[in-house]
């Protein structure tokens, strides 16, 4: 599923022209299929700390050719950047500049991912050097070619560097699985969670439920968390009912015709979860709609069904099934979608922004909710993602929207579904009140 | 079975029967018809003495199957009385059509038609068709007659006998070729006519006007398509041209075709759903004459104490104009 | 099997069905077998019934092609269900649905089958045309033809006239008059009003726009092709707008006084399919599947209604009686009545008929009167009027229906529930049902 204008960029005189022209190049980006290798080697850990060796050392034994130095490396697979200790801006320095050398020298689809410490407000010069890694790590990720991404993991100080929060971020971002995922910082915050059993099936013997599944976004992500897996429940509208009949077919998963917005709809689903004598691990919010249009000519019958779709089910949702009392699972994992537009705001899409600001808000609340049952809640904020909602787009501002990133292409909904699926497993337990961006770096927003 | 009439038994020459070697074809007997024949005109009319008779003919399974499905009923082995009727009209019809019958046989008009059958008749069954015309009597509007076919069995039992009366118009006066001659039999042509014709079926016939028709609950609708008398003549082989076709039908005077009297009298015979393997009796009286394409609501009325079905078909009103009775069909099963 | 001597249970499980259009709606160009795979795949889908082997699949269409003459089991071979799943094909207008539900539950009940799945489907909008009878014995010549030159003879005996098609018979065979125009006389007979009528499309209308909202059918009817509801269903209806509509049928019978069957208080031709998953306790409770409700008992009954000795939809009238006493219950022991609405004025004729002493005295030789039913357990959740009417659909939706609606009263009220459903057919015939609430 490429676009037009990437398949044209990536065929011979295509690409001459758009050379010259000094026209976007996306490069393909390599994904779980095309690259199933947790890490791609060789991996050069940057670092002097405890924690590198700790690092290092880990990545020897997941059976990664890992390096210490550069040295004579013609191409470069990973590199992670251990700043754990560093204490003052100064300290940055000889840090990362080694990397400047090997950047040509990374292969396409590389990882660069610095591990560092967030800022805590106590000590000036540390926090200035520590949140200095957070501004050196979005500008990399500007620079990155050829679908090689760069993205950081912030531990909160007394969060040990071999948390399984930690290890599982790492992970994530090492893997294919975060193809679109670049210029992010994900912070860790607890030491909860645990490693996954088995590699291959992260999510084996946990029931998800996905809103909204029936088609885009919603099928990809019930695919990718069956596939991890998962034993499915997919909602949606009756309308949908029929692409929902078949997902459920395809993936063996339970079938629920729900209008989320509808009087009493979070008693209903608890009803069906009970007469199914199903308890819920992961919950993937992910029913959402759009009405846009420019303020000046809102109407309640546009703001309305998106404020109540996209945010207002949420709440009433996740409060009937903690109310309930008896159909989650242990560890229960929420996972929200919110939008770049929530966090950058966009033009015609005051509703739509504000509902899903509201998702980013409410994740970090309901993950407080969630802790006591050993929960956690996050959020993922998809930028463009080629689906049939964005196909219906007026074509110059979608030729737009895809190229304002700094992977130069739109998303595809795989992306999203990874990233959902990563904050669902056992590992992300650490990762708490969290809103992942999936845009490729998009240049809007923090 | 009526007796024959008292009024003309005494005068008749003893009867002369004549073999024919097969039904004679309708096309022929059409085209005789068309000839004219002078000879008729003098004196006291009189019908001929002669009988036709036409032996070993069989009852073709093919025929009967398309004439049951024609009459919209199931293919049976045993045969729709239609098929006996239209089995032995042709041969009443050359028996009518010969120089010594004293009316044209254009402006003929089929009035009633009472079949009695005793017993039933299987496909493939071999049978003798005789012919004879009878009962000559004055009537109000001219005189009518009857001509009467038996159906034999191979042993000479008496199968069934149908019985048509038809009226010729003219009174006593001499009947002549009319200008625009209708070749009718099975139906009228004209408010006269059709006049004489409910007051023929009527108990008190001979009283002049109109008797208003009151419609029953209608139990069912026949809509006829144009082609109906077509497909009737190619079952029945009677392709009297006031049947086949609004061109043809105009050429004998009449603004569109008519459908066959004893298409509808069959119709509402299989739709009467008697019982073939039983003696019956099926008796039909006609009045206004069908045009097609055209619609008749029919209502049935089952005695079930008498064992009879009666069938009424008549055209809605439309408007102003009172609804017409067209033809009354009644079904009796007898015991035995 | 069990302890006892009557055959064991035949449970209702559920049921599915994809929304009713309007003919010449949304569903316009999709076959009969696009319509029961759809509604199929919905029931598979939420019974997690794929890849499993059912003891059959009975199903059917009205207006069926010539074609289809597999009709089930080519619509159960596009579904998830094991491609050994036996099917079979049954028709009986309008009653279709509501017969191979029985037929389902005899063989459970026998032990012939475990489990079955009971279905119909029709489409108006995609009946089958026919060829002249002549024009098909040409061509018969033509196929059997073992020569060129044959078979061009055999063609060239074809007339322009050939080839016009013959379209869907629009009445009774034996009588020639449409549904609608026998229901008239019927309507006058029994001096059903125009306000009964449009009160009763109303309720039809409300009572469905009302089991909508309140997510009724939300795992009863899979969505397709866009539509959500059934198209038919006018929530906003008024006696006003009902009123409003012009009679069409009975208008050409001098015998019907005053026509009062509209658009309105009639069912328009509808295209739609239902299914309804069938299995014994045992069956059931091995994939943890919960009862709604059991079959108990069936009847059908037929009229002569071809020389107007009984009104065409009345058949039912008389098939109730027979269960009812079968069932030593009387017609206001039961806690919900489905009576199939073809026209309003058909459940009015027959509740009329009920309550007429003359009527159960001389033809169903009653000493007294069946009486009057509750209205308030009628139809309660919408009916044809409002819901369309796709003829071998319509009976599959009401037994899902019911079952649901028993299964909740009798949760509710920890009593056991009792429910009728009634569906007259064409050629004077008439199916009755009674369900049972199955409760945990």
């Amino acid at each position: 599923m490429t676009d037009a204008y990437t398949r044209f960029t990536r065929s011979a005189p295509g690409g001459a022209l758009a050379k010259q022209l000094g026209l976007p190049r996306p490069s393909k980006l390599p994904r779980r299929a095309d690259r199933p290798e947790p890490v791609l080697g060789p991996v050069v850990v940057l670092g002097g700390s405890a924690g590198a060796d700790e690092i290092a050392r880990l990545l020897l034994h997941w059976g990664a050719d890992v390096r210490r130095r550069f040295d004579e490396l013609r191409k470069i697979g990973s590199v992670i950047v251990v700043a754990d200790e560093i204490n003052s801006p100064s300290d940055l320095g000889p840090l990362v500049l080694p990397l400047g050398s090997a950047m040509r020298s990374l292969a396409p689809g590389a990882r660069v991912i610095t591990l560092s410490r967030p800022a805590r407000g106590e000590d000036p010069a540390q926090d200035a050097a520590r949140g200095g890694v957070e501004g050196f790590l979005r500008s990399l990720a500007h620079e990155m070619r050829g679908g090689a991404t760069a993205n950081g993991v912030l531990v909160e100080d007394g969060v040990k560097l071999d948390a399984p929060g930690v290890i599982g971020a790492l992970r994530f971002f090492l893997s294919a699985r975060s193809a679109f995922v670049t210029g992010q910082l994900l912070t860790v915050s607890t030491d909860a969670g645990s490693r996954t059993e088995d590699d291959t099936l992260p999510l084996a013997g946990r029931t998800a439920l996905v809103t909204g599944a029936a088609r885009g976004i919603g099928a990809a992500i019930a695919r990718t968390l069956a596939a991890d897996g998962a034993k499915l429940v997919v909602l949606d509208v009756p309308g949908a009912g029929t692409e929902l009949a078949r997902l459920a077919n395809e993936l063996r998963a339970v079938p629920i015709q729900l209008d989320v917005t509808s009087a009493g709809a979070g008693e209903r689903l608890v009803g069906v979860l009970r007469e199914r004598g199903l308890t819920l691990d992961v919950i993937v919010l992910n029913a959402g709609i759009t009405r846009d249009k420019l303020l000046a000519n809102m109407t309640a019958d546009r703001w309305d069904p998106v404020l109540a779709v996209n945010i207002t089910s949420q709440i009433t949702l996740t409060e009937a099934l903690i109310e309930a009392g008896d159909v989650l699972g242990e560890r229960p994992r929420v996972v929200s979608l919110a939008s770049t537009s929530g966090i950058a705001g966009n033009r015609g899409q005051t509703n739509y922004a504000a509902s899903k600001a509201g998702v980013i808000a409410f994740v970090d609340a309901l993950a407080g909710r969630l802790e006591p049952l050993g929960g956690t809640a996050n959020a993922v904020a998809p930028g463009f993602i080629e689906t049939e909602m964005t196909a219906r787009m007026p074509a110059l501002t979608r030729e737009v929207a895809r190229r304002v990133n700094s992977l130069q292409q739109g998303g595809l909904p795989i992306d999203v579904a990874e990233t959902i699926s990563f904050l669902s497993s056992d590992e992300a337990g650490g990762i708490r009140g969290e809103t992942l961006r999936v845009c490729g770096q998009n240049m809007v927003g923090k | 079975m009526q007796s024959s009439s008292p009024q003309n038994a005494p005068e008749r020459m003893p009867e002369r029967m004549k073999d024919l070697t097969d039904v004679p074809s309708f096309p022929a007997v059409y085209a005789a018809a068309l000839d004219p024949r002078g000879g008729r005109t003098r004196g006291e009319p009189v019908l001929p003495s002669t009988a036709y008779r036409v032996s070993s003919v069989r009852i073709d399974a093919e025929r009967a199957r398309d004439f049951d499905h024609l009459m919209g009923g199931p293919a049976t082995d045993l045969v729709h009385p239609g098929v006996l009727h239209v089995l032995a009209f042709p041969v009443s019809l050359a028996l009518m059509a010969r120089r010594d019958f004293p009316f044209p046989l254009l402006g003929l008009v089929h009035l009633r038609n009472q079949i009695l059958q005793h017993r039933p008749v299987r496909v493939g069954e071999l049978v003798d068709v005789e012919c004879r015309v009878r009962d000559l009597r004055p009537h109000r509007k001219g005189r009518t007659f009857e001509a009467v076919s038996t159906i034999l069995g191979e042993d000479g039992e008496i199968i069934a006998t149908d019985v048509s009366t038809y009226l010729t118009r003219g009174g006593a006066a001499s009947p002549t070729l009319s200008a625009s001659p209708a070749l009718s039999a099975s139906a009228e042509q004209s408010p006269a006519s059709e006049r004489a014709a409910r007051d023929t079926s009527s108990a008190d016939g001979g009283r002049a006007g109109r008797r208003a028709f009151e419609a029953p609950t209608p139990t069912g609708r026949w809509s006829l398509p144009a082609d109906a008398g077509r497909r009737y003549a190619a079952v029945s082989g009677d392709v009297n041209p006031i049947h086949m076709s609004a061109l043809s039908a105009k050429a004998f005077g009449f603004p569109r075709a008519i459908a066959h009297g004893m298409y509808t009298a069959s119709r509402a015979f299989t739709e009467a759903r008697v019982d073939l393997s039983r003696p019956l009796r099926w008796d039909v009286s006609f009045d206004a004459p069908v045009s097609l394409p055209g619609t008749v609501l029919v209502a049935f009325e089952d005695d079930k104490d008498a064992g009879t079905v009666t069938c009424i078909g008549w055209r809605a009103g439309r408007g102003d104009q009172s609804p017409r009775q067209c033809f009354t069909v009644e079904v009796t099963t007898l015991g035995g | 099997m069990t302890q006892h001597d009557s055959p064991r249970d035949a449970l209702i499980l559920g049921g599915n069905r994809i929304p009713f259009a309007r003919s010449g709606g949304p569903y316009a160009g999709i076959s009969n077998q696009d319509l029961l795979t759809a509604a199929l795949d919905g029931l598979v889908a939420r019974f997690g019934l794929q890849g499993e082997k059912l003891g059959e699949i009975a199903g059917g269409a009205v207006l069926k092609l010539a074609g289809d003459l597999n009709l089930t089991r080519e619509s159960a071979l596009g579904t998830p269900l094991d491609p050994r799943t036996p099917t079979i094909d049954m028709s009986k207008a309008c009653a279709t649905s509501l017969e191979t539900v029985i037929h389902v539950s005899n063989r459970i009940r026998l032990g012939q089958i475990d489990s079955g799945i009971a279905c119909g489907v029709d489409s108006a909008s995609d009946s089958p045309i026919e060829v002249t009878p002549r024009l098909r014995r040409i061509l018969h010549r033509a196929f059997a033809a073992k020569t060129t030159g044959q078979r061009l003879k055999a063609f060239s005996a074809i007339r322009p006239a050939d080839l016009a098609p013959v379209p869907p018979r629009n009445g009774e065979p034996r009588t020639g008059l449409s549904m609608g125009e026998h229901q008239a006389l019927t309507t006058a007979e029994w001096g059903v009003t125009r306000q009964e009528q449009d009160e009763l499309a109303l309720a039809s209308h409300q009572n469905l726009a009302a089991a909508f909202d309140a997510g009724f059918f939300d795992d009863l009817v899979t969505g397709y092709r866009g539509l959500s509801r059934d198209q038919n269903l006018r929530a906003d209806s008024t006696l006003e707008k009902l009123g409003s509509l012009k009679p069409v049928f009975g208008v050409k019978s001098p015998q019907v006084a005053e026509p009062s069957m509209t658009a309105g208080n009639s069912t328009p031709l509808s295209d739609g399919a239902s299914s309804v998953l069938m299995g014994s306790a045992e069956w059931a409770a091995e994939r943890g599947l919960r009862p709604l409700a059991r079959v108990v008992d069936a009847r059908s009954a037929a009229v002569d209604y071809v020389h107007g000795d009984e009104g065409l939809l009345m058949a039912p009238a008389y098939a109730v009686p027979e269960l009812l006493d079968a069932n030593h219950l009387s017609l206001q022991d039961l806690d919900f009545y489905e009576i199939h609405e073809a026209f309003a004025s058909t459940v009015l004729s027959t509740l009329k008929a009920w309550e007429s002493e003359e009527f159960c005295r001389e033809r169903l030789g009653r000493d007294g009167v069946l009486g009057s039913i509750d209205r308030a357990k009628l139809n309660v959740a919408g009916s044809s009027l409002a819901a369309g009417h796709p003829f071998a659909a319509t009976g599959g939706r009401l037994v899902a229906t019911l079952a649901k609606l028993l299964h909740e009263r009798a949760e509710e009220t920890g009593r056991v529930q009792r429910g009728l459903i009634s569906v007259c057919a064409a050629a004077g015939q008439g199916t009755v049902v009674l369900l049972e609430s199955v409760s945990d």
